[in-house]
């Protein structure tokens, strides 16, 4: 005779404590994330100076350079004119844009780009800003960010004539053709 | 526990499922584990940060680390640790060492001169750290 084969219930897992688990967990990320974005200007650094004294240095011509410097307090000057802040927009807008093709201002070079072609770009210009070592950070900081808006305000007209549409809604492969044609050009120096 | 399994009538109470419980909180959880970030440390120095309507987003906060710059005080604040100057190169070095490709948040006062921030934008280039973010008041509605 065969033996009659045992029953046995398979044992269930008891999942109660499984709520808990996941409250902990929960507790956890709720203490120690936040939701606020941290925002700010973003700034490349060059290498340090033993790695850049090995590189050849760099020539730029008269023309292509504009050299924003800030005194001790917080006077704006630009080739040693002195400007107020709110005209400062204007003047880096109309250096890197040179509009009517000034001999004065950076040379224009033909480049060619994904999506536009051919255009015509000051890709060699060179914003030099200078500070003193007792300039308060406040004012580089305003005057840095009028630099970036005078870049931003160039892009963004470009792209309204380009794509037909404002920057902040251009795709990122035409963001990133605006940024070509108006290339961000600056270098950080404190006057000794 | 009869007392509370009873109400006045007698009759027995039914008892409230919690099988989808866990689910219900680890929905909670993803959710909060993809809508936030990491807390960034708490600073004793209280920078005053200045204002702009320039801004982006500083970086992934995974990489990110913070230093912060207050006025009257001879260090700077690397992440949760009072640094020197003198030493802060040193400091950043090692970090960098372990974690390549960090980037660098500056939370700094407003009155601060910029020989400090210079001092400090010259150590993050010794170390090797090429992105960093001035951290700042968004003010893109007072514009």
């Amino acid at each position: 005779m065969f033996e009659r084969r045992i029953r046995r219930e398979v044992p269930e897992i008891n999942a109660t404590s499984t709520a808990d688990m996941a409250f902990m967990l929960l507790v956890f990320f709720l203490l120690a994330t936040s939701m606020g974005v941290k925002k700010g200007i973003r700034q490349e650094l060059p290498p340090a100076v033993a790695d850049s004294a090995r590189m050849a240095p760099l020539q730029v011509r008269e023309r292509d350079l504009l050299i924003v410097r800030l005194d001790a307090e917080g006077g704006v000057f630009v080739n040693d004119e002195a400007v107020d802040a709110s005209a400062l927009k204007a003047r880096v807008k109309h250096f890197v844009e040179n509009p009517s093709d000034d001999s004065a201002l950076p040379e224009k070079h033909v480049r060619r780009l994904p999506l536009l072609g051919r255009v015509r770009v000051t890709d060699t210009h060179v914003i030099s800003l200078q500070y003193d070592r007792r300039t308060s950070y406040d004012a580089y900081f305003s005057v840095s960010t009028q630099l970036r808006r005078a870049y931003y305000e160039l892009r963004d007209s470009a792209s309204r004539r380009y794509f037909r549409c404002p920057l902040a809604r251009a795709t990122a492969e035409q963001q990133d053709v605006l940024r070509a044609c108006y290339p961000q050009r600056i270098s950080e120096t404190m006057l000794p | 526990m009869g007392m509370f399994m009873r109400n006045r009538h007698g009759r027995r109470m039914p008892t409230l499922n919690t099988a989808s419980l866990p689910d219900l909180i680890f929905t909670m959880l993803f959710f909060f584990m993809l809508v936030t970030n990491m807390r960034e440390p708490s600073s004793r120095l209280r920078p005053d940060l200045p204002a702009s309507d320039r801004l982006e987003k500083a970086g992934e906060s995974s990489s990110l680390h913070y230093i912060y710059i207050g006025m009257g005080t001879d260090g700077v604040q690397l992440d949760e640790e009072m640094v020197p100057l003198s030493r802060l190169t040193g400091r950043l070095s090692a970090l960098s060492r372990e974690e390549p490709g960090i980037e660098i948040a500056l939370a700094i006062d407003r009155r601060v001169e910029m020989e400090v921030v210079n001092r400090v934008k010259q150590a993050l280039r010794e170390a090797g750290i090429s992105v960093v973010y001035y951290l700042g008041d968004d003010a893109e509605a007072a514009r």
